[in-house]
């Protein structure tokens, strides 16, 4: 119960952002002054606070932030301009051909996310710092923790960013190089993890703990030689052996569970934020992927917004008998006229593909359904049927209301609202055995990192191991395990794909930009505002 | 004996209040909130008595500890000042919100926003110190707008760009606001929000508050569909408390 009682409490902290601010019977205790001898006096009060250090992750789920930038501009995820719709000045068109621009809403979105976290980090440490209470320690940390999360997704997204970690400290800072912020937020970790606790239960569920700061120092490790230039692979290899051998994580028996809208028994998800359509609202993703009829199939409160799609590409990267050899068996491909061989990759869940249909199994209606045309080049080739097809025609001006594959990676709920209450994965087991495969691979230590990998296509069902690992075969099993959990361009960038053309930009009239390995665009611009408002920052090399 | 800064000392206040009163909503509500698990069991309320709690949550929030001179009375004759801005009104029907909300975006005037209450953006360029992003996302009951919940934020906030805090950003949005529905606006020192502006104009009640930092939140909420979701409530409340026979 009092395991049941903390995290409730601590729930209650992280939806306070929701409400206005509260109220109490007629009888209220009314504070003149809130001073520390009248609070923090408890574990559930400093676990209170905590909570809206917490509530700044809730703009994850949301479109236009740090989950939108990294997914858009990577090769598995597009929003093509349909029609009259989703044009929304070029900016989405920028983040996936890759011209970013210095004014792009959602690279200022992601700026203020990630800034306005570490602002709210702050200043509760600082409260917590002048407190004289044994409590104290144990919850500095963890905002640490937290703090160098935000820190690393910054360093990652815009490289190189100022560092603040004083709340009182009024000068406008400058900016520090990518491996000035990179050794920075090691130091933190480095003293912080010993200090984290390493249990998982309904405490710790949704806060950081040691296993969740191993995972991104980790990460620091994986992408060292982008990061800093040196690659550490030994480190990193042994900051996930630490995870998966000492840490209480397990596979779960069906991959879809991790993403089940009541997900919170998951044995492999480290580190989630854990959503609720009512108290802590903001995963919209059913809003942002469906279609607007798909309202009937699920019965929805809400129409959808028919966004977000799979690259095609990326999609046949699952059925292709070739490079994902498996079980063969019916699934949807190309225009979805009728199905066909292909692989069945049990996380085919990720996507829904193929005809639709109302609750209660009759045919869904497309009413905005484009002239049909059997090629699907300039029509729908279904016609009005509600058909999502993996193929996409173009990204714009002319982009099919039903093309793309869309994303059914957490479980929609019927009845559902536009929030969703799915747990929002952040960090998961896999991702770490993955990695551990990978530094392994790199150090030379092929036949462990073989088994590793195939370890997961084991889970994912109805595949065949790999009998060779390869850079290629190794990136397309992370793309399908991770799909959409904000590690693609993170990877593609590492195995210096990036820069790729991909989908079927050639011969379309706005290709995608191409690029080599390390150049500028592999770091998003910084936000002209923020130039603006402090001159001793500096934009990223390569960007006016 | 150290004072936390005052913020900080406002946060902690309405936090350890909302403790307090999330258990007493508890008891009211049951099994509306289920003890085991913050996701959803397929016994969740349905949304309209989310809609309701919120509601009468927000309201009490206003009012309860407030002086009671405050309260709305309700006459026969209620004003028709429902308009909110860009071509939205209280009550306007689902639909026609959508409707315009397309039409708008057309014009790229607005912009899809992150989501939730959020949902759609407008970038004010001129009119304040420096760009202002606005967002909203209406609350329908009945499938017309019942509340319009509104964020202001300058787009080069910052931590260190101390003028561009909400705190600033509120006496601009004061302004803008007294010119678009009149000068009377009121202030209330809100024991848990602080500084509270309110006007209230036949069925329509405006509130302006700083969030946090970054954000200024307003809130413009039909009074007559508040008033019709506090009479369900305390009837609900007073057939709860009915002794059984």
């Amino acid at each position: 119960m009092k395991k049941l009682i903390n995290i409730r409490y601590f729930l209650i902290g992280l939806g306070m952002s929701y409400f206005a601010s509260s109220c109490v019977d007629l009888e209220e205790e009314v504070f003149s002054a809130v001073t520390a001898d009248n609070f923090f006096k408890t574990d559930e009060e400093f676990i209170s606070a905590l909570g809206q250090a917490y509530t700044s992750l809730g703009g994850l789920g949301n479109h236009s932030g740090l989950w939108s930038i990294n997914e858009i501009s990577s090769d598995a995820i597009t929003i093509s301009h349909k029609g009259g719709d989703w044009f929304d000045g070029g900016v989405l068109l920028q983040l996936h051909q890759h011209e970013f621009k210095t004014d792009n809403p959602f690279l200022q979105n992601s700026w203020n996310f990630l800034f306005g976290g570490i602002n709210t980090c702050n200043r509760l440490i600082f409260s917590f710092e002048a407190l004289d209470n044994p409590n104290s320690p144990a919850f500095i940390a963890e905002l640490r923790a937290l703090r160098a999360l935000y820190y690393y997704w910054a360093m990652d997204a815009f490289g190189n960013v100022p560092i603040v970690t004083d709340f009182t400290d009024v000068v406008a800072p400058e900016t520090k190089t990518r491996k000035e912020v990179y050794d920075f937020i090691l130091r933190e970790l480095n003293e912080i993890i010993p200090l984290l606790p390493v249990t998982k239960d309904g405490t710790t569920y949704g806060r950081m703990t040691k296993w969740s700061a191993l995972m991104i120092r980790m990460k620091l490790y994986q992408n060292s030689e982008v990061y800093t230039g040196t690659a550490q692979w030994a480190l990193a290899a042994a900051d996930a052996s630490e995870i998966i051998n000492s840490g209480p994580y397990s596979l779960m028996p069906s991959y879809k569970d991790n993403f089940a809208i009541n997900n919170s028994r998951s044995t492999e998800n480290i580190f989630v934020y854990p959503y609720d359509k009512v108290f802590a609202g903001g995963f919209n993703w059913v809003m942002m992927t469906l279609h607007i009829v798909s309202q009937s199939t699920f019965n929805l409160t809400q129409q959808p917004w028919n966004g977000y799609q799979t690259v095609e590409e990326f999609y046949n990267s699952y059925i292709d008998p070739v490079k994902n050899p498996g079980v063969q068996g019916p699934v949807w491909k190309g225009l979805a006229l009728t199905q066909s061989n292909g692989t069945i990759d049990g996380r085919l869940s990720n996507f829904l593909v193929g005809p639709q249909v109302r609750a209660d199994g009759t045919t869904l209606i497309d009413p905005g359904v484009e002239p049909t045309d059997p090629t699907g080049r300039n029509g729908d080739p279904n016609g009005p049927p509600l058909t999502f097809m993996p193929y996409l025609n173009e990204i714009s001006p002319g982009g099919l209301r039903q093309a793309g594959a869309r994303i059914a990676k957490y479980e929609f709920e019927r009845g559902g609202t536009n929030n969703m209450s799915n747990d929002f994965v952040i960090f998961r087991l896999s991702d770490v055995i993955l990695s551990l495969a990978e530094a392994r691979f790199r150090l030379g230590q092929t036949s462990e990192a073989l088994a590793l990998v195939n370890q997961i296509r084991a889970r994912a069902g109805n595949l065949d191991p790999y009998n060779t690992l390869t850079d290629e075969n190794l990136l397309a099993e992370r793309g399908r395990e991770m799909y959409v959990e904000m590690t693609r361009r993170q990877d593609l960038i590492r195995f210096k794909k990036y820069g790729d053309a991909w989908w079927p930009f050639a011969g379309m009239n706005r290709p995608k930009r191409v690029h080599t390995p390390g150049s500028f665009l592999e770091l998003f611009p910084i936000p002209s505002p923020q130039l603006l408002a402090n001159p001793k920052l500096k934009q990223n090399p390569g960007y006016n | 004996m150290r004072t936390i800064p005052n913020i900080l000392e406002k946060m902690l206040k309405y936090r350890y209040k909302f403790l307090l009163f999330k258990s007493q909503i508890r008891l009211h509500y049951g099994n509306a909130f289920p003890n085991n698990s913050y996701c959803n069991s397929p016994g969740y309320p349905m949304n309209k008595n989310s809609i309701l709690f919120l509601t009468l949550f927000t309201a009490i929030v206003f009012f309860q500890s407030c002086d009671t001179k405050l309260l709305p009375t309700f006459g026969d004759d209620l004003s028709k000042s429902d308009s909110l801005f860009l071509g939205f009104h209280l009550g306007m029907a689902q639909k026609d919100f959508f409707d315009q909300c397309t039409e708008l975006n057309k014009e790229q005037k607005i912009t899809q926003g992150p989501g939730g209450t959020t949902n759609v953006e407008y970038r004010i360029v001129d009119g304040y110190e420096s760009e202002v992003s606005m967002r909203f996302f209406p609350t329908f009951i009945d499938e017309k707008i019942f509340e319009m919940p509104v964020t202001y934020s300058y787009i080069a906030w910052a931590p260190w760009n101390r003028q561009y805090w909400a705190e600033n950003l509120l006496d601009e949005v004061l302004e803008k606001y007294k010119v678009i529905y009149g000068e009377d606006f009121k202030l209330i020192d809100h024991p848990t929000q602080g500084k509270v502006h309110y006007k209230m104009d036949g069925i329509r009640r405006i509130n302006l508050f700083v969030k946090d930092e970054q954000f200024v939140q307003a809130v413009f909420t039909d009074l007559k569909v508040e008033k019709r979701l506090k009479e369900e409530f305390e009837k609900s409340q007073s057939e709860e408390n009915k002794p059984s026979n």
